[in-house]
Parts: structure tokens; sequence; C-alpha cells
């Protein structure tokens, strides 16, 4: 199952996971990571150990896909771009990933915020 | 100059004031933007998943109603005021270019459309203003004093950096500009941090946390006014000051809401808003004399 996984992970991103040294350069610089329990670089770990728990990885729906971690890894394994393959693995399956009568202020909040969130929520 | 214009949905809905204000400075420094009457939407996020094409159509179709207008306007720049249409476009547009087979594979699907032959060049307010600030300064007619303006640039027109307006890691385009009509810029280095974006709607906890950062080293540095250009930034860190137990003496606008009322273009801007710039910025009529006279 994970190997299907992962395998799906490589073809969508067009990443190599193998090729992360653990540096931890993402997590440095993410902007969000303090509200992920599981760290954008323990993710690439997951990922290369194969042991590809979707359950397990939820904190790719924090990932705002800022391209922070992108535009400084140094080994363009690019964590960012992972995570939006990871995200799709799910979303592919029909589960979303966001329940619309749960958002707040929808009424006020810039229409931009509401399509970038369905973008990256919804299938 | 002439450019084509995408507005984009959220400044025909929710910044109404950011775009009024955009196209009035624009039309005063003698740049004629000329609204696209079809557009798409642009999907806000530039799909990352290779093999999801679909996600790309909005903005491909934009960039060849843009072609087709290119050639009767006689331009080729497509202006955006908006940073995540600029990201999406600009990033869609260098896709088409460099991947030849998605492009393919995007036209098979809609045979009804001209091809794309990527002559349109997509460019954010921030390059035009930069480009004619000869022009800006000729016109200035208020000057800011000592107040202190700090500029956000959110993430969208720096990163990647591959389409980015500036250097990604020490952005100072809009200092610049600022600096050169005269405005005391504070430095801000949360400027380019993410104030926390879409997750206001499901997550507003991680949006209150990181714009308070932003916010508060502003404030800590002397700013009494910080300038962004993106309207869901501007959303959240108001909403962000909101929460804060003891007030904050600072205001968030769009950086050309500030550029109006330099150039005296009162009728595009609430009487609040020039009620507020008439107390924050002391005026010395001196200096303001001294530049027209240099102009």
């Amino acid at each position: 199952m994970s190997n299907e996984l992962y395998r799906k992970i490589v073809e969508i991103s067009g990443r190599n996971p193998y090729l992360c040294y653990q540096c931890g350069t993402c997590t440095a610089v993410c902007p969000v990571s303090v509200f992920m329990d599981v760290k954008p670089h323990q993710i690439i770990r997951y990922i290369q150990l194969k042991r590809i728990d979707l359950e397990k990885l939820k904190s790719i729906w924090t990932c705002l896909a800022c391209m922070a971690c992108v535009d400084r890894c140094p080994r363009h394994v690019d964590p960012g771009i992972i995570f939006e393959a990871v995200r799709n693995l799910v979303l592919r399956r029909g589960e979303d990933a966001v329940d619309y009568f749960k958002l707040k202020d929808l009424d006020k909040v810039p229409t931009m915020a509401l399509i970038a969130l369905s973008r990256k929520m919804t299938g | 100059m002439k450019l084509l214009y995408y507005p984009g949905c959220t400044v025909k809905r929710n910044a109404i004031e950011y775009e009024k204000s955009s196209l009035a400075v624009l039309e005063k420094i003698g740049v004629n933007a000329l609204e696209l009457d079809k557009w798409y939407c642009c999907g806000a996020l530039y799909s990352l998943a290779i093999d999801d094409l679909m996600k790309h159509l909005g903005a491909v179709r934009t960039l060849i109603y843009a072609q087709k207008k290119s050639r009767e306007e006689n331009t080729r720049d497509l202006l955006t005021i908006c940073p995540m249409c600029f990201n999406v476009l600009k990033r869609v547009n260098k896709m088409l270019r460099e991947e030849p087979e998605k492009l393919e594979t995007i036209s098979s699907f809609m045979d009804e459309e001209e091809p794309y032959k990527f002559n349109i060049n997509v460019v954010h307010i921030i390059e035009v203003l930069n480009k004619k600030i000869d022009e800006l300064k000729k016109n200035i007619i208020r000057n800011t004093g000592d107040t202190g303006v700090s500029v956000y640039y959110g993430c969208t027109v720096l990163r990647p950096k591959e389409i980015g307006i500036d250097n990604p890691e020490d952005p100072s385009i809009i200092e610049n500009l600022l600096r050169k009509l005269g405005v005391k810029v504070v430095d801000n280095p949360y400027k380019s941090m993410c104030c926390g974006a879409y997750h206001i709607l499901d997550k507003p906890e991680l949006v209150y946390n990181n714009s308070k950062t932003i916010v508060e080293e502003a404030y800590k540095r002397g700013a009494k006014v910080i300038v962004t250009i993106c309207p869901l930034c501007l959303y959240n860190l108001r909403k962000t000051i909101e929460t804060f137990d003891k007030k904050v003496d600072v205001k968030i606008i769009y950086l050309t809401e500030l550029l109006a009322y330099m150039l005296g273009l009162d009728h595009v801007l609430d009487k609040e808003l020039i009620d507020f710039f008439n107390t924050v910025f002391i005026h010395d009529t001196k200096i303001n004399n001294s530049m027209r006279r240099e102009a």
C-alpha cells in the first residue's frame, strides 16, 4: 500500500524524496510549522521510509503553499510541492478536508480566501 | 503607456477601494489600463500537481483572450493588482512556455480557442509604478513628513523566486519607491512572512499568531501606517489588530491609497481615510513647495 502511495507521490509531484538529507531548512523557514504536530522535514522522512499513514500526516492541511521552503530547499526536494501531491492523494479519493458550515466570517472575508481554501481542501 | 488589465474577483467585491485608487494613480501618471471585457477566475492558487492541468484552464483562457486583445490594442502587458492573480497568471504563463507538451494537452481540450503563442507579459502594478517613478515624483503634492510607514509584501508577489518581482529574501522595491517619494520607511524583517492567508476561514488562531508578529514588529519600530498590496493580507492584519487586548495605534492601508493621497486624488479616497492621513502626516508646506519647484 505504502509503495503504491510512494510511487504516486513521486509521479504527481515530480520530486525525488530520497534527495532530502534532513537539514531541516523547510521546518525552520515554514511560517506555520509551530501549528504542525508532524513537521515538514519529518513528513519527508516518513515518505522516504515509505511509512505513509495519511491519517498521521494531517499537518499537510496546515501548509499554505507559501513557497518559503520550496525557494530554499538546497536539494530541490521542495516539500511544499510534495505536500500538494499528498493532499491530492486524499482528495482524489473523494475525501474533502473542509466543512463549509464551520467556516468563520464567510460573508466578510475576501473572496480570494474562499477560492484558495477550496482549491487546497477540496478535490 | 498602455496595458491590458485583469481585475479578478476580490478587487471587484471586497477591495473596491484598492482598484479605485490603483486606477486613479495609474491614470494620473499617464498609464492607460484597459480592463478586459471578458476574463476567467484564475483559481487563486497555482496547482502544484504535475497532472492537474484542469485547474490551469481559467488562467489559460484569460491569457488567450488577452492575446486576442493585445493585437487590437497593440500592447502585450497584462496588468494585475491582486497578488494572487499575478502569481497564478505568471506561473501558468511560464509553465506553458517551458512545457510544450502540457500546452498541447490543454489546447486539445479547448479547440475552440486560438492557440496560445506566449506573447503575453504578466505584470504587477508595483512594477509599473516603479518604472514610472519620475512621473510619480513630478505629480506629488503632499508629503508624509516624519511619520513612519512600514511595508508588508505578503508571499505571492515574491515567491517562488522564478516569478517574483524582487529578491524574496530581502525585498525592497516598494521601500525604494516610497523613499524616492520622500516617505520615511520603517523596515520590518517580517515583511514577507505569510500572514496565514486563507486559514482565516478555518484556523483563524493561526492567522492571528502570524499577523500579530508582523504588526507588532512594525509598530515597535515606530510605524504608524502599514501599506500592503494584497486584499487578503489587509483583511487579516486588520482583523488581527481587533483581537489585541491593548490597542495599537497603527493603520493598515493599500499602497495605492497612500499614493493617491500624496498625488491629491482625494475623489477616490474615503473622507474618513483622508482625515486619518491629514492627522497622521504632519505637513510642512515649505517642503511641499520646494518639492514642487524641483519638479
